[in-house]
């Protein structure tokens, strides 16, 4: 039987996630989240969860149906991310609220770092120095070394149970290609967990993606979901309850 | 003035390659090797080389590979992958000079120098791998346990120069290359002072997909237009 990673459908892409699962989810900002893959675990009802992500605020609007949604409907457990909260102090996220009253954990992580971590995950790496953190809060409790003359901090990998990534284009073999600044997080986070999961825009046969353009070679990637336009039309529903949930925080 | 990083031939690309210079090369058996760059390195004769490459394979056709400089005993120390050929029935210069005390190597697993280079080129000075624990490859290296694993603790591997090969170049110094001839090209790039780039084709800015590039122009500093190698 030929390869073929290509699944029914978002439930069928996200049967296996439970409470407790470490997701690693794609995006940054508004740009390559893996948004109806986050729905369908929303749908799914996993709890507990940790979640890896560049931001989980849902964006100064709050308009952004990205990891934040796990959030807002008080799914996750553990944050390990760079951007927990909004950029602006007159309001809030449904993440620093719950942070304050001590019902989510953070591991703040600088954002190379967490690029890094992810990285060095999927290169088979447990740890690595970087200068980034030193002299901050980002060091404390951490090792510390000189090298060159430089002093550095040690970083573990991060690895996930699950990678959900957004992607532009796969073919059945799960190989991927991103499209402009949506690949962002995406690319190290799909080497990163044992099960990677990608939704895309377009599903093609093998041999229509140039080689030296594949991305993520389809060796990383378990499960490819092509999202449709009834998906589409599922997540504008949520996203207006999602939106609607974060204003009455507001209140 | 636009950003123009070409240059008129391989003896420019090098002329500021200086005696005791590390530099990377690219390539991994006969393929991505920059040949026209080591050849105007060894027209140029400089000396007390560090060279750090994947093989020495001795070249294909007419085309010589490292081994050239080390034949002409610019090398001081290797750092490889693969410092003699497969087949034990070869003498190489390379051997010779080692056996007689008159050339240095540090002979290293070809994943942990992959990774070597790139850590350089990210800024990461260290970072531990299982690659080698329980070898000769070990020794003298510190090791350290995590999850119940041993792992041993390698160092970034940076140079003065690189000498890479792609396949298309513009003259912002943005590289794509050509199958098999990827290979060590892209991680040397980032991790040097000064990356040359010899190429078989130079394209104008706009021309290679942005999608596509694999070395960002930001990395290389010089590319050089060379006669494509059949």
């Amino acid at each position: 039987m030929p390869l073929d990673k290509v699944v029914a459908g978002l439930d069928a892409a996200v049967r296996d996630i439970g409470d407790g699962a470490v997701l690693l989810l794609g995006g940054f900002a508004a740009v390559g989240v893996p948004s109806h893959l986050i729905m369908a675990v929303l749908e799914k009802g996993a709890k507990g969860l940790t979640i890896v992500c560049n931001d989980c605020n849902g964006g100064t609007r709050g308009d952004r149906l990205d990891a934040a949604m796990l959030v807002d409907y008080r799914r996750v457990r553990k944050a390990i991310t760079s951007y927990p909260v909004v950029t602006t102090t007159v309001k809030s996220c449904a993440f620093e609220l719950q942070y304050r009253r001590g019902e989510v954990e953070l591991e703040l992580t600088p954002q190379g770092s967490l690029a890094e971590r992810l990285r060095a995950a999927g290169a088979g790496i447990p740890a690595f120095y970087t200068p980034t953190g030193i002299g901050t809060e980002f060091a404390e409790g951490k090792e510390t070394r000189v090298f060159d003359g430089r002093l550095c901090v040690l970083e573990r990998a991060v690895r996930g149970d699950f990678a959900l990534v957004r992607a532009w284009k796969a073919d059945r073999y799960g190989n991927l290609v991103y499209r402009r600044a949506a690949r962002n997080f995406n690319p190290v986070m799909a080497t990163a967990a044992r099960t990677t999961i990608a939704e895309v825009d377009e599903v093609v046969e093998p041999g229509e993606l140039d080689p030296e353009e594949v991305v993520t070679p389809g060796i990383f990637v378990h499960r490819v979901v092509r999202v449709t336009e009834a998906d589409r039309r599922g997540l504008v529903a949520l996203g207006e309850k999602v939106v609607a949930l974060r204003r009455g925080l507001e209140q | 003035m636009p950003m123009n990083k070409l240059v008129r031939s391989a003896d420019e690309a090098v002329a500021d390659v200086f005696d005791g210079a590390v530099i990377h090369f690219g390539g991994f058996a006969a393929r991505g090797v920059p040949y026209d760059l080591i050849a105007a390195l060894r027209r140029k004769g400089t000396k007390n080389l560090t060279a750090v490459c994947n093989d020495i394979w001795g070249g294909w056709r007419n085309f010589a590979d490292v081994s050239i400089l080390v034949a002409n005993r610019q090398v001081k120390k290797l750092i490889a992958t693969f410092p003699v050929p497969a087949s034990p029935l070869e003498k190489t210069p390379f051997e010779e000079q080692w056996r007689a005390g008159q050339v240095e190597l540090e002979m290293v697993p070809q994943g942990t120098l992959a990774e070597r280079l790139r850590a350089a080129g990210a800024g990461i000075p260290a970072f531990y791998t299982p690659t080698g624990v329980g070898t000769q490859f070990a020794k003298g290296k510190e090791t350290r346990v995590f999850d119940g694993r041993e792992y041993l603790l390698e160092l970034a591997l940076k140079a003065d120069f690189a000498l890479v090969h792609a396949h298309r170049g513009d003259r912002y110094g943005n590289l794509v290359y050509n199958k098999a001839a990827r290979n060590f090209n892209p991680p040397m790039a980032m991790a040097a002072k000064v990356t040359i780039a010899e190429v078989d084709d130079i394209v104008e800015p706009g021309e290679l997909d942005p999608e596509a590039v694999v070395t960002p122009g930001i990395f290389v500093q010089r590319v050089v237009r060379v006669p494509k190698k059949k």
